[in-house]
């Protein structure tokens, strides 16, 4: 089989590099396991994996791992993107009502919608999370992830905003987010926002 | 806190080898080597024994929790790795152990390092959207891994896959190489 001969003769090419400086960052190959981020940077990364043993040999540990992530969060992604789409679209929806209809945005049905703070918000000694009611919603879980993606801080609550007790993690950059879980069962998810929590003084 | 040898140990065992039972059942599929996914297993073990404190509260992770944990540990793991400039070379047989008469004639071997060569050639002119379509092809993977990794559907995948391939059989009939006469 031609496909055959093909795949011996292109493994016979690939080569371990000398030098990595320049192979696809951890992160890079993160993102494309866990297909997050634009394409095109992700075809780039594919692109140079498949060309590089010893990156191929990272790709391979990672989708092994990457195989195993629990089902909601695999579609978080497609779920964000959802939420950012409906977010547009319901914006441009209240940008053409009238002005004095009186009416608020909610969050969409099949997300939850941040309120504060603003991405890239920088919080000191008073940090309270706010979201939007999702309709159906028993309870929220909100949880704070730090660099790694681990989470630093996570908490249940029936209400619609939380006050995170800042002394119990480190100043650094961090991402929170909002699961709601709805009555029939299944969860309503928001996309993750940055935010810094600064050195206390 | 004591050691992952107390009492917390029932619980982060049950934990962790659930785990590795699932990390495991994918991992042949990926070529994922057994000490790999032990130091991985390891790792784990380490950060849930650290962050979760207690017995009851390991029991009760998260299967996202376990991943997130899972992902971060592999990701230190490379990046170790990467420190240490370390990267094990994989070898058919242990060192030392000769097998004679089984190596291939320098011409033939010389012919089919020129194949090689050539066909890397041939992939490295593809257009960008078929080229790492390809590479992961020739790698080894199927259309439907690729499929899945990049989100696409199976007749985007196999749309530019097949031209792709067909673009270098073209590079190749150009180069008067046919990779089904070559030894």
């Amino acid at each position: 089989m031609i496909d055959e001969r093909l795949r011996d003769a292109y493994q016979e090419h690939l080569q371990s590099p000398t030098d990595r400086a320049a192979c696809a960052s951890p992160e890079a190959l993160r993102a494309l396991v866990e297909r997050v981020g634009p394409e095109g940077d992700r075809l780039r990364t594919l692109d140079h994996v498949m060309s590089c043993t010893a990156c191929r040999k990272e790709f391979d540990l990672l989708m092994a791992v990457a195989a195993t992530r629990p089902e909601g969060r695999r579609w978080l992604p497609i779920l964000a993107a959802a939420a950012v789409f409906v977010a547009v679209g319901a914006g441009v929806w209240v940008a053409v009502q009238p002005r004095d209809s009186g009416d608020q945005m909610r969050g969409a049905a099949d997300s939850v919608g941040l309120i504060a703070p603003d991405a890239g918000a920088t919080m000191d000694s008073a940090a309270a999370l706010v979201w939007h009611a999702v309709p159906e919603a028993n309870r929220y879980t909100v949880e704070i992830l730090d660099q790694e993606g681990r989470a630093a801080w996570t908490a249940d609550t029936r209400d619609t905003s939380i006050t995170v007790p800042v002394a119990v993690i480190s100043p650094g950059e961090y991402r929170w987010w909002v699961r709601g879980v709805l009555r029939d069962g299944t969860q309503a998810a928001s996309t993750l926002r940055p935010f810094r929590l600064r050195q206390r003084p | 806190m004591g050691s992952p040898g107390d009492t917390l140990s029932p619980a982060l065992d049950a934990v962790v080898s659930r785990y590795a039972g699932m990390v495991r059942a994918v991992g042949h599929r990926y070529r994922l080597a057994d000490d790999d996914l032990e130091e991985l297993m390891q790792d784990v073990r380490i950060r849930l024994w650290r962050s979760r404190g207690s017995g009851e509260k390991i029991r009760q992770s998260p299967s996202s929790y376990v991943y997130r944990t899972a992902m971060s540990a592999a990701l230190d793991l490379i990046r170790r790795r990467r420190a240490r400039r370390e990267d094990r070379v994989d070898v058919d047989r242990p060192s030392g152990e000769a097998t004679f008469g089984t190596a291939p004639p320098a011409d033939v071997a010389l012919s089919r390092a020129e194949l090689a060569a050539t066909v890397g050639r041939a992939v490295d002119s593809l257009i960008d959207s078929r080229r790492p379509v390809v590479r992961m092809y020739l790698t080894g993977y199927t259309r439907e891994e690729i499929a899945r990794l990049l989100g696409w559907s199976e007749a985007k995948t196999r749309n530019l896959l097949y031209r792709g391939l067909e673009d270098v059989r073209r590079c190749l009939r150009g180069w008067n190489i046919d990779a089904e006469t070559q030894p």
